[in-house]
């Protein structure tokens, strides 16, 4: 067989296999539901709400923005980044992205929030520095390619149902990440060791508290609690920062802020630091109830 | 950018649109693979081109001048030695030097502070550095040998050193061999493009459905972000490993060949089946051979080779292999790996032993084993994870079976892996295999089959390894 015989039948053969993937197996592609374009829209967009929440990934996999809008009533939109921190350029970030009638800031606070590591804001800018093309193929070009989305094999042999190969990434900045190992204790070693070479930032601290007091004058409401996360995990950040943690948040509510209280013991965690699905909903019932009440 | 990332899609849409007729004459050959390959080398960080274009710059001035000026020859051939070897310290040991010294300071009793200092002037490691400054010193190191005649044109030189197919993870393409080949017009066939097509589709397949989908496995492990524990989960790890850096590396290797092909530039075999080689060093004639030979050809040999005696000969390949161990990383893992590898060699040399095995599945058992042993140094954060995982492995402790249906999606690929080995394996070995292979034309269903799986089971993706080198 001539070589150019060889291209044109390897090209069509590859397509009949694709359109039989397609035609028989429709259902068992995975969902991707295209992680890069989540985080390159919750970054470059730039849609102002009414209600901004903010928060390393317990928080971003922790609040639905939409159960908060169908109680308050006003547009909201989760901005957190994995080990997100406080710092001058997300705080500013948030302002950007404020409507500031009726403004309502909700900042979830953890030992790594307020770190120098978490200070750096390291998933943000590598989000925020992405080329004009990089851009472009997360926003336009991901969806249409959600076409070419691939198959788990345990999934087309009926071994693992598809919802547990999903993750959900939404536009309005939450994400359920279910694909994760189902494991109960993995992120607190993981937070244990990433503390070995990391410390409580006096400046993050100073940066939040000093906007609070900022955005009080503005007439910014400004919500701030402490993300529940498994007893381990808080045991562990009690162990970090608890005496900066009592102080902050006194000064937190002196500087105009309001606190949210949250029995941890209420909330289930999968990984040792994030909320299962359920618990996820619960606490962004809490949330959207304690807005309300005011 | 990556081969296996839509920009690159584009890029060489464009690059191969125009390459036909920018072919033609040598100056708009020269600058137009310069140039493009300067926007795939800077889609990274623009940054980075000024390195190259230094490191480049310095090198073909020395070849020339070494021509002009033979009695300063030595010199100019330090110059470029250090200026290459230079900027890998500046760029990628500055901080382990620093960690080293300090080490060694401290055993005297003396407390200093190096590494933090070393931390503040460290930079971004530019994508490749290790490759292209290897390649600009084996041209400086041959013109001096006179073994080739320094490049006069400056664009003629910056095509070679630049190529983009083999620019940021090789393979190291020698001068002798790329700079004539850039001298002329070359057409592809269309053979040869169906066989620069097969190498891009194959090279791609390993890359993205296996490297990718064992990645996950590999990383969770040795990230410690897994509950599975116990000799038989390591054994599958470090097995998962051995694939997941054998197909990633290989399967940029034959991207870059089949791209090269289909340009009609024909690069050398990078990686041909290490797997199954029947000892080490039958291994590292097979295993990134581009960087294997070039420690022979500009370590090893000038050293005095194995023509000085037995112990020499240990000796000098031992410095070879602690070199390339270095190569790979900034990292006293990297310096055990590359020992590891020197003790296996060494007591091959004085006991002959695969020699003596008459079984060659048993030999290349034995060898495989040895091989993904040392991985795990290569694999491994420090060297105390590195011991912790060599005792797991014959402590015989416990393992959950559960990891195996918990990873199931990741280790099927494994599965897929070795038995692709195991085919090629008997395809090499029963010659009636071989010819039924080509004769029903079976290249057809595994060139079509590889392209089905690489878009639609590919894995989560990430770098290629050997970009961090």
């Amino acid at each position: 067989m001539t070589a150019k015989k060889k291209i044109v039948f390897t090209f069509l053969l590859a397509i009949i296999l694709c359109a039989a993937l397609k035609i028989f197996l429709r259902d068992a592609a995975e969902n991707k539901n295209n992680a890069e374009r989540f985080w390159t829209y919750k970054t470059h967009n730039k849609t102002k709400y009414n209600i901004v929440v903010f928060g390393d990934s317990r928080v971003y996999r922790g609040v639905s923005p939409d159960i908060i809008t169908q109680h308050t009533k006003l547009s909201s939109v989760n901005l957190g980044y994995s080990s997100a921190g406080y710092s001058e350029e997300i705080l500013n970030f948030i302002d950007t992205r404020l409507k500031k009638d009726s403004a309502i800031v909700v900042l979830g606070i953890t030992a790594n929030s307020l770190s120098e590591e978490g200070a750096k804001n390291e998933h943000y800018f590598s989000i925020k520095n992405q080329n004009q093309f990089t851009v472009f193929k997360n926003l336009q070009l991901t969806p249409l390619l959600s076409f070419f989305n691939p198959y788990k094999i345990s999934v087309i042999a009926g071994i693992t149902p598809k919802e547990k190969i999903n993750s959900y990434y939404y536009n309005n900045g939450w994400a359920i990440v279910t694909n994760m190992p189902q494991q109960t204790d993995a992120a607190v070693d993981i937070y244990r060791k990433s503390f070995a070479k990391n410390k409580i930032s006096e400046e993050a601290i100073k940066s939040l508290l000093e906007r609070v007091k900022k955005w009080h004058g503005e007439n910014v409401r400004v919500i701030g609690f402490r993300p529940p996360t498994s007893a381990k995990m808080l045991a562990l950040e009690d162990s970090i920062c608890n005496k900066e943690y009592e102080n902050i948040k006194n000064i937190f509510i002196r500087n105009g802020g309001e606190w949210l209280e949250l029995n941890n013991n209420d909330y289930n965690s999968y990984d040792g630091s994030h909320l299962d699905f359920p618990s996820a909903i619960m606490l962004s019932h809490n949330i959207a109830a304690f807005l309300e009440k005011k | 950018m990556t081969f296996n990332s839509i920009e690159f899609l584009f890029f060489a849409l464009i690059f191969f649109s125009l390459w036909p007729w920018l072919n033609k004459k040598d100056t708009s050959r020269w600058i137009f693979l310069t140039g493009m390959s300067f926007v795939f080398y800077g889609w990274w960080n623009w940054k980075f081109l000024f390195l190259i274009i230094a490191s480049g710059l310095l090198d073909f001035f020395c070849g020339i001048l070494m021509r002009k000026q033979p009695a300063r020859a030595k010199f100019f051939l330090i110059l470029s030695l250090a200026g290459n070897l230079g900027s890998l310290v500046i760029f990628k040991y500055n901080v382990f030097i620093a960690d080293v010294l300090e080490s060694i300071i401290s055993f005297s009793g003396l407390s200093i502070n190096l590494k933090e200092q070393a931390n503040h002037f460290s930079f971004a490691l530019p994508v490749g550095i290790s490759f292209y400054t290897f390649q600009s010193m084996s041209y400086t190191i041959d013109v001096y040998k006179k073994r080739i005649e320094p490049a006069t044109n400056i664009l003629h030189f910056f095509s070679f050193l630049s190529m983009f197919p083999q620019l940021v993870a090789g393979p190291i393409v020698r001068a002798k061999y790329l700079l004539r080949q850039l001298k002329e017009e070359r057409k592809s066939s269309i053979t040869q493009k169906w066989h620069a097509l097969k190498l891009i589709v194959y090279g791609l397949f390993q890359k993205m459905v296996i490297a990718d989908n064992l990645a996950y496995f590999v990383d969770m492990a040795y990230e410690n972000k897994s509950v599975y524990d116990g000799t038989l989960f390591w054994w599958v790890t470090l097995i998962a490993f051995a694939f997941q850096i054998y197909c990633d590396f290989s399967g940029y290797s034959l991207i870059a060949k089949g791209l090269a092909k289909y340009m009609g530039y024909h690069f050398k075999m990078n990686f041909n089946h290490p797997y199954l080689s029947r000892s080490l060093k039958d291994f590292w004639q097979r295993w990134h051979i581009s960087l294997s030979t070039w420690f022979r050809d500009y370590v090893y040999i000038p050293l005095g080779g194995s023509k000085k005696g037995m112990i020499y000969g240990i000796l000098f390949m031992s410095i070879s292999l602690l070199l390339s161990g270095i190569w790979h990383g900034a990292n006293y893992t990297f310096i055990a790996w590359g020992l590891l590898h020197a003790l296996f060699l060494a007591l091959e040399r004085i006991t002959g032993w695969p020699q003596k095995l008459h079984f060659r599945v048993l030999c290349m058992t034995l060898i495989f084993l040895q091989v993904t042993l040392a991985w795990n140094y290569f694999r491994a954060e420090n060297i105390q994870q590195a011991n912790e995982i060599s005792r797991k492995l014959f402590s015989g402790l416990p393992t959950n079976w559960e990891f195996l249906s918990f990873y199931f999606d990741n280790l099927v690929f494994l599965l897929l892996a070795i038995g692709i080995e195991i085919t090629v394996f008997f395809k090499l070995s029963i010659s009636t295999f071989a010819s039924l292979y080509k004769k029903n034309n079976w290249d057809i269903i595994t060139v079509a089959a590889s392209l089905t799986l690489l878009i639609f089971f590919r894995g989560e993706g990430g770098q290629f390894i050997y970009f961090q080198f």
